[in-house]
């Protein structure tokens, strides 16, 4: 009797894993309607799958890209003016569109100036550019554009890390300039630091296809291709290409991140680079335990608390930040 | 009072889609039971509802008009994979009701928390293999290939994870906190298989 639970059990899990195949849900079925105790362990068990599942996908669900892809699907024109404040006003409450509207009207008598800059100061900044392309700045970053995209290419320049999420326009292609190096897409998705710490450029895409290549040497490039990234040295002129092995490339914006066996060091490495606060280690004993886990959109609070239950840590708060302590690293994690 | 003069045009679409995206995606989710089949499937739904903004009733609220539109596409979705079992959604919810705000709503940050816990305290291999499941959308044979163990071992260890997280946020569910006391089925979470 036991057995057969079990093996009931593993198919439930397998139904709501999208493993099971027609014969098993057939199975499923069966044994679900032969008696109510098995039809109430099956909701159980869907409301648990439902209540973890939906807090990965809520955060996984990127807005902005979606109603990129839907746009593209649809061939909605290129945003004007005047979609890029309503979209302002998305973001904050409805009763504000009224306030909105008179800005909207003021905005088309004044000349635009010939180059408008983007600065994330202490917190990340995202706008949509006149083109309907969507940049998210990590803090410190700077983007600098002129307002207009008049002539054959739409140029910006770039310090720091953005994301981008590029409009597609096959008349206008999309450049990005960082010192020496270029950027040129038509309509994509993907990551750029001007600044990673081995001193290259790098980027990573998620969507379309990029050309990467030095300004004054263009037959040095790369394609681009989703999932992969490259690395363009800053003396000299090499680009790396690689798979992108970095899941956590992005987690600055999202705040989703996946450690597999990740060293407590690259975690806290990551933690103060997310939440822009200096965590570190009392011990460098800690540096190398290991952990596997995964954080959605939590608070560096609720992070903390979860490292500590897990991994029997203690943490002082530093003034710029924290620091984890603890005796012992446990093996079995 | 129905707006019958208003333009449905570029940004009622979008505002539109930015409220009801992410709801209708964690309804499609629990038909399909894929996140990407989900996202394509709302996806489409707005293309549908874009197309035919002209000849849809503005005075019923568009949310049943893409809400039937995405179950409709989910259940056409079953059916053609031959995954569809009317009684396993009529326990599930779903065969007859709409995204339900108050069941797809997102989760609240401490039951987050708790989950997070929930998935910490799993044995380390079966962590790392609900996590290249959940997170990096690998199917069971592409995870027992890169691990290099048995289907059956990722099944077992998948199965046990979920049995883990029902008994831990069980609490933080109530309508099932009685229901655990009448089946205790922790007892499968010892057993030695896999």
């Amino acid at each position: 009797m036991k057995t057969n639970d079990t093996y009931y059990i593993d198919l439930i899990a397998r139904y709501f894993y999208g493993e099971a195949t027609t014969e098993e849900i057939g199975l499923l079925e069966a044994w679900v309607k032969s008696d109510p105790v098995n039809a109430r362990l099956f909701s159980e068990y869907q409301k648990t799958w439902k209540t973890v599942e939906n807090t990965r996908i809520g955060n996984s669900i990127d807005l902005d890209h979606e109603w990129n892809t839907l746009g593209s699907k649809l061939g909605i024109k290129e945003h004007e003016h005047k979609s890029k404040i309503l979209y302002y006003s998305l973001r904050i409450a409805a009763i504000f569109l009224f306030l909105l509207v008179p800005a909207y009207f003021l905005y088309q008598h004044f000349d635009t100036p010939a180059e408008q800059q983007l600065a994330a100061g202490n917190e990340i900044i995202e706008r949509t550019l006149p083109d309907g392309t969507v940049v998210t700045l990590n803090t410190g970053a700077t983007l600098t554009f002129n307002p207009r995209f008049d002539g054959s290419i739409r140029r910006v320049t770039l310090t720091g890390e953005a994301w981008f999420e590029v409009a597609r326009d096959k008349r206008k292609p999309f450049i990005i300039a960082a010192e020496n190096v270029r950027i040129r897409v038509i309509g994509t998705s993907f990551f750029v630091n001007t600044k990673s710490s081995n001193d290259t450029k790098d980027i990573i895409l998620s969507s379309g296809i990029v050309r990467v290549y030095y300004e004054n040497k263009p037959q040095t490039m790369a394609l681009l291709y989703p999932g992969e990234k490259a690395e363009l040295l800053s003396n000299g002129y090499q680009v790396i290409r690689t798979t992108n092995e970095d899941v956590n490339f992005l987690s600055w914006k999202t705040k989703h991140m996946v450690f597999i066996n990740t060293p407590l060091k690259e975690v806290v490495a990551l933690l103060t680079k997310v939440y822009h606060s200096k965590i570190s280690l009392s011990d460098a004993q800690l540096s190398d335990c290991r952990i596997t886990t995964t954080f959605d959109g939590q608070s560096l609070e609720s992070v903390l608390n979860v490292l500590k239950a897990t991994l029997d840590l203690q943490s002082r708060n530093t003034g710029s930040g924290f620091e984890l302590s603890g005796s012992v690293c446990k093996q079995s994690l | 009072m129905t707006k019958k003069t208003e333009k449905f045009d570029e940004q009622t679409l979008e505002v539109l889609f930015r409220s009801h995206f992410k709801g209708l995606c964690l309804f499609a989710f629990g038909f399909v039971k894929d996140g990407e089949t989900a996202k394509e499937i709302v996806q489409d739904a707005f293309v549908n509802l874009w197309e035919k903004r002209l000849t849809i009733d503005p005075g019923k609220p568009v949310k049943s008009y893409l809400s039937t539109t995405v179950r409709n596409k989910c259940l056409n979705y079953l059916r053609d994979h031959k995954k569809f079992s009317n009684d396993l959604l009529e326990l599930e919810n779903l065969s007859h009701n709409l995204a339900d705000d108050q069941a797809d709503k997102l989760v609240e940050s401490d039951l987050r928390e708790q989950i997070s816990h929930a998935i910490a305290e799993l044995p380390e291999k079966c962590r790392e293999i609900f996590i290249m499941s959940r997170h990096q959308n690998m199917k069971y044979q592409q995870i027992a290939d890169k691990l290099q163990i048995s289907v059956k071992t990722v099944e077992t260890q998948m199965s046990k994870a979920l049995q883990h997280m029902r008994i831990r946020l069980a609490e933080y569910l109530p309508v099932m906190y009685y229901l655990i006391t009448l089946f205790p089925c922790h007892l499968f979470l010892f057993s030695a298989s896999g």
